[in-house]
């Protein structure tokens, strides 16, 4: 899929009424967000993640800091290592409400170490790294759903 | 007969072929859970259960905790190795709600419901609560298992509003039920039930855990905690483990995530 093609879908996508829109094709895949996402994204939790094809290859323009358009998605390209999520569940960036987060953006991790929870069913999966490394995005906002598959974190490699 | 556990007594009661072969009974630890996570990377982790009278940090899901009553209740944790191959390891929660169902079933002549995903209730009020935890030591996977049941306790132990959403054994029979053989029948229950999920046997765990389920299913459910609140009616549990709620405009979901509020009809 081109550049032509995935402005093209934003534009169907941003006219339709759906809040989430993934395509996976020929390896290739694609997240579309808005709508409601987007008030509750925090500086962790971009409102849209449009990644396309293998990690590190020319793809989508970088994220601006434009002030978010009616709906802003935003595009961002995964160029470093990426976690993905192992199971469905809803992912915690610490091991209870108060405690201090895991990780933040800027650690150095080493690979074995817990990034974050993915719980599903009261099962409490801890996810590690299994590079050694600095976190570079945290694609996920805490307390939320994340389905299979989907990037966690962003590490640039040490 | 409060006191310790009687580490023999347990021993004879134990019919299993490894599991909690090898237990620590201690009197007090931060977090049994904590204990065993500690020791994954020990030979034979599956044979370890620990089991303490008080936890000063125990916890249940997102930073609660288990009611310690030294001498009355059980709170312990095991570990157990993840096969490859299980697609979801959520499921292994599931089992173990199975095998605790169903030893308290047969040897205590109670009915006990499972709450979804995983508390037991006995008269719609909490008897256990099982908080599993996925680990990692070198290249291996373990679920460290923690489990509290009310055994003992008398109506006095739940202070203020508890006494309304908790009970134990006690409560419920009239009778004094030995720790030892609660904490053996289970394990007894639970060493095949685990064994039956890694020999790609979910659908018969599955089928267990409906039956058990079932009373809540047809309720009005509120599910909070996993992103926006979803509101609607249970109608079952999935093949996967995941809770079939009947939204507002009449489509179903699948929510495997959140605390679940079953509300009373």
């Amino acid at each position: 899929m081109d550049i032509g093609e995935i402005k093209k879908l934003i534009k169907l996508f941003e006219s339709s009424a759906l809040s989430e829109l993934e395509l996976e094709q020929e390896g290739h895949r694609i997240l579309l967000r808005q709508g409601a996402v987007i008030h509750s994204a925090g500086a962790y939790a971009p409102p849209a993640v449009v990644s396309d094809g293998p990690i590190g290859q020319e793809s989508a323009p970088a994220p601006t800091a434009n002030p978010a358009p009616k709906t802003a998605v935003e595009e961002i390209k995964l160029t470093g290592h990426v976690i993905p999520s192992p199971m469905v569940g809803t992912f915690f960036r610490a091991p209870s409400p108060t405690s201090p987060p895991y990780v933040d953006v800027g650690d150095h991790v080493r690979k074995g170490q817990v990034l974050c929870l993915v719980e599903a069913m009261k099962l409490m999966n801890e996810i590690e790294s299994d590079i050694d490394g600095k976190i570079t995005r945290i694609l996920q906002e805490n307390g939320k759903p994340v389905e299979y598959g989907q990037p966690l974190f962003e590490i640039s490699p040490a | 007969m409060t006191g310790r556990i009687d580490t023999s007594a347990f021993l004879e009661a134990l019919d299993t072929k490894y599991l909690g072969r090898d237990p620590y009974f201690l009197d007090e630890t931060g977090s049994t859970n904590d204990w065993m996570s500690f020791r994954l990377t020990q030979p034979k982790v599956e044979r370890l259960l620990v089991m303490a009278e008080n936890q000063t940090m125990g916890r249940g899901r997102m930073g609660r905790s288990w009611l310690s009553r030294p001498g009355e209740n059980l709170t312990f944790s095991l570990a157990w190795a993840m096969p490859e191959g299980l697609a979801n390891p959520a499921v292994v929660t599931l089992a173990v709600a199975v095998a605790l169902a169903e030893a308290l079933e047969a040897g205590y002549a109670v009915a006990p419901v499972i709450k979804y995903p995983n508390d037991l209730l006995l008269n719609e009020k909490k008897v256990a609560g099982i908080l599993t935890e996925l680990k990692s030591a070198g290249e291996e996977k373990f679920a460290v298992i923690g489990v509290g049941l009310n055994v003992n306790c008398a109506q006095e132990a739940f202070a203020g509003d508890l006494g309304s959403v908790a009970t134990s054994l006690l409560i419920e029979t009239g009778k004094r039920a030995t720790r030892e053989f609660v904490l053996a029948f289970f394990l007894n229950c639970l060493e095949p039930a685990l064994e039956l999920l890694a020999s790609d046997g979910l659908k018969d765990i599955m089928v267990r855990y409906r039956r058990l389920a079932l009373p809540l299913m047809g309720r009005e459910v509120t599910i909070q905690g996993a992103g926006d609140v979803i509101k609607g009616k249970a109608e079952g549990v999935d093949g996967h483990g995941a809770l079939l709620v009947r939204i507002d405009d009449g489509s179903i979901i699948s929510v495997s995530s959140g605390e679940a509020t079953f509300h009373r009809p």
